[in-house]
């Protein structure tokens, strides 16, 4: 009954255009999907209507005009509901008015599901080539500030506090400009490397880009399917990543250099995820890089990285062959508490998922766990989510084809193409369950940035997707399932406000144990909620062990569950210094 | 040596004018010759060869008998004898050259081809032969010039026209290449071969419509072409038109459900649509109806290998070796396989193979330093992973020139088979 009901309303889907996917959404409860568990785009009703503008509609001359950019879900307002912010391109040859000109957006949670545009009133218009954005408190003040990457010069938006924010970046020292060519900055992770308190910043770089060199599709050199596309990134040069130190007096000084960061050959970086792989205390830092290998600076502990990615196993394929990293994200999805990794790639090759073995050693599992069943798709946003709340972190992979002229081909999956989920199996292995997800997984749309976050507060995860040159999506988790969960929001004193490297472990009575960082960026260009987000199962309660970056350990326990814990640190009896 | 064949390469040559004073035994062995009498013509001509001085074109024309009537060794010797008797007599040279490369003696054939190409520079003959074969070595270069001197010395021949796209091709000018081909079709419009290689051409060149339109050409003359038929599906298949590339190949199978290229290709759209079933379906029939088909085992290893059923991929690898001992590619993913199944040392050995089979591809080395470094063998690993990156760097030096992401390297082939494809 279930099953025909689903197929015809795929069947409307498909060919009826007067209804939309969301509309339709609204006749398939939760209760009937075989899940527990439907996403519903509700962007429109939200107020999310401002379409994301990236380049030209039908073609693209340049490689800048494909990738797109990021979302993030965070609390400008500190008022325990998730903002969501959204990057604004522009386009080339193309004369804006006023009205029209494409800015990014700012819109505020009025906590009833509908968020209302603050972008003038917080001072965040500014129209460009917006690529990345990650969240992070640089100056200990309490209110999360806002980084946002651009082709050109980058932003700092220091939160003022009151609703309104300032671009600091110049002053700061965070611009990355002064070059001879504007600098392709991509994904950001505000991260405290040296654990001294203050948050530093990282920032990806993909390709030293002139519009007046870089050969464009008329000239024939560059050809996918047939098909005349912008040419790159093979046969340009790639950018170099930056690493800037936080000086705790509102400047930051770039230590690149110093810190080891451009001992790599130009790399092509795009999604940057910053955690503690190795397990040792210290933030290391990853890269997903497009069309080679993908970089691992392991924290040496003293100011330095060793760049390690081939050694360690995450730079290639499960067959040691390059592929074009896009978006990342990690979680332990095994339980064996260390952090792996998610990786999204071109089309024609497969995602990848990269098992943490511990003492910096990976093991590429995508073919074991049954991420190697799609490859058809070209990767953009990865996150891992426990979507169900069963304790057990899922994938969701967003998706959408880089060249629009493939469009009207038939190629592949598209140009607009659906979101890929997961399932968790708990066995190691993962279940494509796209299908059974809802309209907001099916419909077909040019993704790229991704994040997660709980908008509602409802206590399930809810995603917002940034697309191109079409409007954003609002993907509301409704669930049948009466699985538990727990939601951690931690606040540094010692360490950094945002407490961004913070590992927190998440043990239900049943003995299982989670385990979870704070984290910047991430996925492709992007920012989640930083609050942790644990699903508990049928559990009630559970334990609570925080490791701050200070070194300070905390513990909980008897967490009742379905409630969003706000813990500070220091603040608990039984704490102990690691 | 192929009597027929051989005959009609050389009749054009062997045809001489007569005139008034032209003696009678001439007038003779020209009519047995008109009435298909080798034997007759040949027995003539010995017996004028008995009563003349030795003749430079007597002994020609004979060895020239003594091939159309399969006598091989005779007709070389006299060839020869021709060539010693007057070495720039052309003739003899160019027969001896078609002789000796009818015969699979082709380094020997080369040089008299040559030598007789040389000598009558502008017979046409000497010229398009000495293309074709130098085109069969691998010489596209060379090939591409006597070719368009061939065009130039008859500008009216098709199969001239063809050799010179197949040259072109070969070199990679597409465009010149389409070019000779339209104009082979231009001459002659109902050639199966030369609209086929002109289609091919045309959806190599990025221009996938142009090419349909050729294989629609021959349906119009020959609606059974299943070389068209499939070229079609080729051509939907690398647009990655997946749906209508399946259609198209279900369409030719329905008509001949033994092609073994149908089967691979059809396997190939149905692997690059994710469907693993199906692809498994169709590459398994594929290898069952040709087993010499390595690129159908290799590619159904690789659909085994997306689903994670390792021991499967390693037979198939194992199968697409037995077929090409050298194939670097399988040894790689044998070796990756192997790996994953926790089998090192075979791993090793398969890597090993891989890389000694092509040492310019970076992945079988970081494999190999992987595991190397899982065992402990830090210093193999580090000149493992070094050896890597030495490669990719290279590797990405020379993408300076090469802007093309579809070249990078993802799961399995990127490109369908073509009709005429031979194992």
């Amino acid at each position: 009954m279930n099953g025909s009901r689903r197929g015809f309303v795929r069947s409307l889907c498909r060919s009826a255009l007067v209804f939309s996917f969301d509309q339709i959404a609204r006749v398939l409860p939760a209760k009937d999907s075989p899940l527990g568990v439907q996403f519903i785009n509700v962007a429109r009703e939200a107020g999310l209507n401002k379409k994301t503008i990236f380049g030209g509609e039908k073609r693209n001359r340049y490689l800048l005009e494909t990738t797109g950019c990021g979302v993030a879900f965070f609390d400008f307002d500190d008022d325990g509901w998730l903002d969501i912010f959204l990057v604004n391109g522009t386009r080339f040859e193309t004369a804006f008015d006023a009205a029209s000109t494409p800015t990014n957006r700012l819109f505020k949670n009025n906590r009833d599901g509908t968020f209302t545009d603050v972008t003038v009133k917080a001072g965040l218009v500014r129209t460009g080539w917006g690529q990345g954005c990650c969240i992070g408190d640089y100056n200990n003040d309490g209110h999360d500030d806002l980084f946002v990457t651009y082709w050109g010069d980058c932003a700092l938006y220091r939160n003022n506090s009151d609703g309104t924010f300032t671009d600091v970046g110049k002053r700061a020292g965070v611009t990355t400009g002064g070059g001879k060519l504007p600098r392709w900055n991509t994904g950001c992770a505000f991260v405290d490397y040296d654990r001294d308190g203050l948050l530093d910043l990282f920032v990806a770089n993909y390709i030293d880009f002139d519009v007046k060199t870089v050969p464009t599709p008329e000239g024939g050199t560059c050809l996918y399917k047939g098909l005349k596309v912008a040419c790159g990134p093979p046969g340009l040069d790639g950018g170099k990543n930056i690493l800037f130190h936080n000086n705790g007096d509102g400047t930051f000084t770039d230590v690149s250099a110093k810190a080891g960061i451009l001992k790599t050959s130009g790399t092509y970086g795009l999604g940057v995820l910053a955690a503690d792989f190795d397990d040792d205390g210290w933030p290391d830092i990853y890269v997903a890089n497009d069309s080679t290998s993908s970089a691992l600076y392991k924290n040496n502990h003293d100011g330095t990285f060793t760049e390690m990615a081939i050694e360690a196993g995450v730079a290639y394929g499960a067959d040691g062959k390059s592929q074009a990293g896009m978006g990342v994200s990690a979680a332990d999805y095994d339980g064996d508490g260390r952090l792996d990794i998610v990786k999204t790639n071109f089309a024609g090759d497969t995602s990848s998922l990269y098992h943490n073995l511990g003492n910096n050693t990976f093991d590429d599992t995508t073919f074991q766990a049954g991420l190697g069943r799609n490859t058809r798709f070209l990767g953009w946003g990865a996150a891992f989510l426990d979507f169900d709340n069963d304790g057990w972190p899922d994938i969701l992979l967003c998706n959408g084809h880089v060249y629009p002229e493939i469009g009207d081909t038939g190629t592949e999956a598209g140009y607009r193409q659906r979101k890929v989920l997961y399932r968790n199996l708990g066995n190691g292995a993962f279940r494509d369950v796209s299908l059974d997800a809802g309209p907001g997984i099916l419909e077909p749309v040019p993704g790229r940035g991704l994040a997660i976050g709980d908008f509602d507060n409802d206590g399930d995860l809810d995603v917002a997707v940034n697309c191109v040159n079409a409007y954003p999506q609002l993907l509301r988790c409704d669930t049948s399932l009466n699985n538990r969960w727990l939601k951690v929001k931690c606040v540094g004193t010692k360490s950094n406000r945002t407490a961004i490297g913070t590992r927190v472990y998440c043990t239900t009575p049943d003995g299982r144990r989670r385990m979870d960082e704070v984290r910047s960026g991430g996925s492709y260009f992007s920012q989640s909620d930083l609050r942790l987000h644990f699903g508990l199962g049928q559990s009630e309660k559970a334990s609570l062990e925080i490791r701050w970056p200070s070194g300070l350990v905390e513990k909980m326990e008897g967490v009742a569950a379905n409630q969003i814990l706000r813990v500070v640190e220091g603040s608990l009896s039984t704490a102990t210094l690691r | 040596m192929r009597p027929a064949l051989f005959f009609i390469i050389l009749a054009a040559s062997a045809a001489q004018t007569r005139t008034a004073s032209t003696p009678s035994w001439r007038v003779e062995v020209d009519a047995l010759k008109a009435k298909g009498d080798a034997a007759g013509a040949l027995a003539r001509l010995e017996h004028v060869e008995q009563n003349s001085k030795p003749s430079a074109a007597l002994e020609d024309e004979i060895g020239f008998l003594l091939a159309v009537l399969n006598q091989r060794a005779g007709a070389l010797e006299r060839f020869r004898k021709a060539i010693a008797i007057d070495p720039k007599f052309a003739s003899a040279h160019y027969h001896l050259g078609v002789a000796l490369w009818l015969e699979g003696n082709r380094e020997a054939a080369l040089p008299a081809l040559e030598r007789a190409a040389h000598l009558g520079p502008k017979v046409f003959d000497y010229r398009y032969r000495y293309g074709a074969a130098l085109m069969d070595l691998g010489r596209a270069a060379d090939a591409v010039t006597e070719c368009k001197i061939a065009t130039s010395l008859q500008a009216g021949s098709a199969a001239a026209w063809n050799q010179l796209g197949l040259a072109l091709q070969r070199q990679g000018d597409r465009k010149a290449a389409a070019a000779a081909y339209a104009k082979a079709v231009e001459i002659e419009p109902t050639n199966t071969d030369f609209r086929n290689n002109y289609g091919l051409m045309l959806l190599e060149s990025g221009a996938p419509v142009k090419a349909i339109e050729q294989f629609e050409a021959l349906l119009a003359r020959d609606p059974g072409n299943l070389g068209a038929l499939g070229n079609i599906g080729l051509t939907y298949l690398n647009q990655g038109n997946l749906t209508k590339a399946i259609e198209q190949f279900e369409k030719v199978l329905q008509l001949d459900p033994t092609s073994a290229i149908v089967q691979y290709n059809l396997g190939l759209a149905y692997k690059q649509k994710d469907d693993l079933a199906n692809a498994k379906l169709h590459l398994r029939r594929a290898t069952e109806l040709d087993p010499r088909i390595a690129e159908a085992h290799f590619t159904l290893g690789v659909v085994h290998w997306q689903d994670g059923e390792f021991a499967d991929v390693i037979r198939e690898m194992r199968a697409a070796i037995d077929v090409n001992s050298n194939y670097a590619e399988a040894y790689y993913l044998l070796g990756t396989a192997l790996k994953q199944s926790g089998r090192p040392a075979e791993a090793i050995a398969a890597l090993t193979e891989a890389i000694r089979l092509n040492p310019k591809t970076p992945g079988p080395f970081t494999l190999l330093g992987q595991i190397l470094r899982a065992k402990g063998d830090a210093d193999g690993s580090r000149q493992a992973f070094a050896e890597a990156a030495r490669i990719k760097k290279q590797k990405e030096s020379e993408q300076k020139t090469m802007f093309d992401r579809a070249a990078m390297e993802t799961v399995g082939p990127a490109a369908g088979m073509r009709m005429d494809r031979k194992p």
